[in-house]
């Protein structure tokens, strides 16, 4: 039981504790034994850029991780999490290769039916945002996955997600943007959840064409025609997801294509192109510097603050154009920018809130159903937003549930979701508790409110529950 | 205001059948493409179809409505769909949502734009609640809105004592926080308002009228809510299991189910005490209809033209309204549907109308030019 005044003592302990221990906090850290030190705390200019970096980069800090981060240099932490294939990710591998399901090759997923596939691909995307030390990369598949959004759901879509996700989001993630844009084109995914797989030469479906243009590239406001959409279905049709003995690629059937002359955006395509009509719009889009522009104001939008500035968004554009659209190199400008050094807090995202808990917190989670349904009644369990926006970035849009994570809060600190348990010794000890998540001395407001509660479990909802960690 | 009702929308999700509903049980037609899953007409013998008028007979399992139709209280409009020709659920459900057909849609719902052009001497806490897991895109945009499956006891924690501990600490947490300050307040005084509803609610004695089902414990919600008078303004619900591609049933069955449940929680309310139904307009709506030939696995397919349904005291009811296109062949709207001959919006204008005003028509349903003049509402 925490007593106020026993809380307001520990309190002062954070204050004692921020001078030293650093270099425990890195020793430990680096065996990967995860126990929240008094280096968790965040006293310089430096150490606040780390923990910007790993909440924004990354799912946020596990215990131990700003010091270790500190230690190395955030440059340094960059370029580690940009190489990620060199990183031994042991930890989420042995996790994820339990779930069988994400390994099967695709003529073997009609072993299991799309409603199992979507959630153990909803499963092994929890266990590696918590787990995995490739926080860059696992947060940049969670971009793509938004930016190239497919509902889940959807009849049809769920066993051809697996292998979307495996065999085009996560071998592009950190690609180059012209590669992933086209394997994305005819992903089988993809043809079923825009209806391109239905699309013929003679009525040709206009739906994916028209989410290429306005969401995949230009954007809405890039003054295209509606002729243009058209023009672009017509080069898009033909592809067909193969029948079930070979399910996860798409093949392109000539008798379906239109292969007749076209003018997409001014420039023609000569007739009798056939399957390489595709090719030259992933090229021609790709050339285009409103999608190149569009693109960085995304990633701006997303790591660096909800209106970035027009210098920094040129500079990240100058940046992909430049490097023929590789998406390691604009990250790399974000990252080292002084925007993003010196960007505003902004409000996590509800999944972010949700993974960045069981880090800070060192839970134990087994990504399954309890954790589902708690993440998807905050509103972003992945692959369930209907439509092909994805979910939004504006914090605006879920300020409506915000109640949502206070429950989340208390049902995780007191064990209420299934398969998932924050460390004991973050319920037993608040401090620890509130050193691990907000990394600071808490003012003494929160701690009237924090100390106002008689067991460690209605503390550690509140520090959950708290602005403070509620902001990246 | 005592003018205004509080606006039920009930969304039956997954694309209901509108045939087996109000049944066309003149048309040969019907009987011929429906071999296993037809209603049977009137007064066939065993359960059938409820005679409303010449052309139409509804659900036996509507039959504790009834009463509720004789009365005038419940409209029907039939052979309604939305102008697209997408088949996709999420696809026309948002954009029915939106308000407005195409990719180009706004980000908020037709319903929160509605409630936005509300002058209020003071805005309630509370102004709409959605019985959903996540807020749908109806209410996206509403400030005053509350998204939860149910309205259960607590917010934070299931013992009462440590609910109001942790809520009372979370204000204090949240008062000085500029950003989210005023949202959280905003929530914690909408559940302030739910908690003080829902305490009336287990002295009442109207409980035990609605089925024991997630939807009958939403509609009584509703009903708590109306009672305890905290200013209300929308409710949306949802009622799952209408996309019937297998094993549809006729009288009896999957669908007979639902509809059986759609029933008894709107009787129940329609049979308040408080005088509840005459302070509310429900408007029963569902994305598309069903294939008028059942398909080879004894349930329907995607399809278009559907059923509406209507209650309260300001609709005209005890009537079927809309342009009847009928089952021939030559009739039917692309791969075999049901014809759509009114628009999904105009019935939805003239609710909007009746309830926000001739105003909030067009900012409801931005694209919408009116066309028709169903006259449901008086």
């Amino acid at each position: 039981v925490i007593t106020r005044r026993r809380f307001i003592g520990w309190s002062a302990l954070v204050a004692l504790g921020s001078t030293s221990g650093c270099g425990l906090a890195r020793f430990i850290g680096d065996f990967g034994s995860h126990v929240a030190m008094p280096g968790d705390s965040i006293r310089t200019p430096e150490e606040r850029l780390v923990l910007r970096v790993l909440d924004r980069f990354g799912y946020g800090p596990r215990p131990g991780d700003v010091a270790r981060v500190a230690a190395l240099g955030v440059d340094a932490y960059i370029e580690q999490q940009l190489a990620f294939d060199s990183i031994d990710d042991t930890s989420s591998w042995w996790r994820v290769r339990r779930v069988e399901t994400l390994s099967l090759a695709a003529e073997d997923l009609f072993a299991v039916t799309d409603a199992e596939a979507v959630s153990d691909l909803r499963c092994g995307t929890l266990v590696r945002a918590v787990y995995s030390d490739c926080q860059l990369f696992e947060r940049m598949v969670e971009f793509w996955s938004d930016h190239f959004n497919i509902y889940g759901e959807k009849e049809g879509c769920g066993r051809l997600l697996v292998v979307h996700d495996r065999e085009v989001i996560r071998r592009h993630a950190l690609g180059q943007f012209n590669e992933l844009l086209r394997a994305v084109l005819t992903s089988p995914a993809m043809l079923v959840y825009l209806d391109g797989a239905t699309s013929t030469s003679g009525n040709p479906n206009e739906n994916h064409a028209r989410e290429l243009l306005e969401l995949h590239t230009l954007g809405v406001e890039a003054g295209y025609s509606q002729t243009d959409v058209r023009e672009a279905a017509r080069a898009m049709t033909g592809w067909r997801v193969r029948p079930h003995w070979r399910p996860g690629s798409s093949v392109f059937e000539p008798r379906f294509h239109d292969d007749g002359e076209k003018t997409v955006l001014a420039t023609p395509y000569e007739k009798g192109l056939g399957s390489s009509d595709v090719e030259r719009l992933v090229a021609s889009l790709c050339a285009n510097p409103t999608t190149i522009e569009r693109l960085a104001a995304k990633l701006c939008r997303r790591f660096v603050a909800p209106d970035p500035s027009r210098e920094l968004v040129k500079r990240v554009a100058n940046r992909l154009a430049a490097s023929g659209l590789n998406i390691r190199d604009a990250l790399r400008e974000i990252a080292r920018s002084p925007e993003f050094a010196a960007a505003p807090p902004m409000i996590k995202r509800p999944y972010s809130f949700a993974i960045s808990s069981l880090r800070a917190l060192d839970a134990a989670t087994d990504g399954g159903r309890g954790l589902q349904d708690a993440i998807r009644k905050l509103g972003q369990l992945p692959f369930s937003w209907p439509t092909p926006d994805g979910f939004p970035d504006d914090a605006k849009d879920w300020e409506a549930m915000l109640p949502s994570r206070w429950a989340f809060a208390h049902d995780l600190a007191s064990g209420r979701i299934a398969g998932t348990r924050p460390d004991e010794r973050f319920v037993d000890d608040a401090q620890l508790a509130a050193t691990a998540l907000v990394h600071r001395i808490l003012e003494p407001f929160e701690v009237d409110a924090i100390g106002s509660q008689s067991s460690g479990t209605g503390s550690l909802s509140l520090l959950l529950s708290m602005p403070a960690f509620n902001f990246q | 205001m005592n003018n205004q009702n509080t606006l039920v929308v009930i969304s039956l999700r997954g694309g209901a059948d509108g045939l087996n509903i109000l049944v066309p049980y003149k048309d040969d037609n019907y009987y011929a493409a429906r071999p296993t899953i037809a209603i049977p007409r009137p007064g066939a013998g065993g359960a059938s179809a409820i005679e409303l008028d010449d052309t139409f007979a509804m659900h036996p399992s509507l039959a504790p409505l009834h009463t509720v139709y004789e009365r005038g209280e419940i409209a029907f409009v039939h052979a309604v769909g939305w102008p697209s020709e997408s088949h996709s659920h999420f696809e026309i459900t948002d954009e029915i949502e939106a308000g407005q057909p195409g990719s180009e849609r706004p980000r908020d719902g037709w319903l929160a734009r509605c409630l936005a052009t509300r002058r209020r001497s003071a805005r309630p806490p509370l102004t709409s609640v959605a019985f959903a897991a996540t807020l749908p895109r109806l209410l996206e945009g509403e400030t005053g809105v509350l998204a939860a499956e149910a309205l259960p006891p607590h917010l934070v924690a299931p013992d009462r004592a440590e609910d109001d501990s942790l809520k009372r600490a979370i204000r204090g947490l949240y008062e000085k926080d500029r950003m989210l300050g005023p949202v959280a307040t905003r929530a914690l005084d909408a559940w302030e308002a739910v908690r003080n509803a829902l305490d009336s609610m287990t002295t009442s004695s109207a409980v035990s009228r609605y089925p024991k089902t997630r939807f009958g414990e939403q509609l009584r919600s509703v009903e708590a809510l109306l009672r305890a008078e905290i200013g209300l303004e929308a409710a949306s619900l949802e009622l799952h299991g209408w996309d019937t591609h297998i094993v549809q049933g006729g009288v009896e069955g999957g669908m007979a189910e639902r509809l059986d449940e759609l029933a008894r929680a709107l009787d129940a309310f329609a049979a308040s005490d408080a005088g509840i139904l005459e302070r509310t307009t429900i408007v029963v709506m569902t994305e598309f209809g069903r294939r008028v030939a059942e398909n080879g696995g004894a349930g329907t397919d995607h399809g278009r033209g559907t059923a509406m349904m209507l209650l309260g005291p300001r609709v005209r009811g005890g009537r079927v309204y809309g342009e009847w296109p009928g089952l021939a062949a030559s009739a039917l709207s692309g791969p075999g549907d049901l014809a759509a001959t009114s628009d999904v919006r105009d019935v939805l204008a003239e609710l909007v109308a009746v309830e926000f005003g001739d105003r909030a028509v067009s900012i409801a349903f931005p694209d919408y030019e009116a066309r028709k003049g169903i006259g449901c509402f008086a």
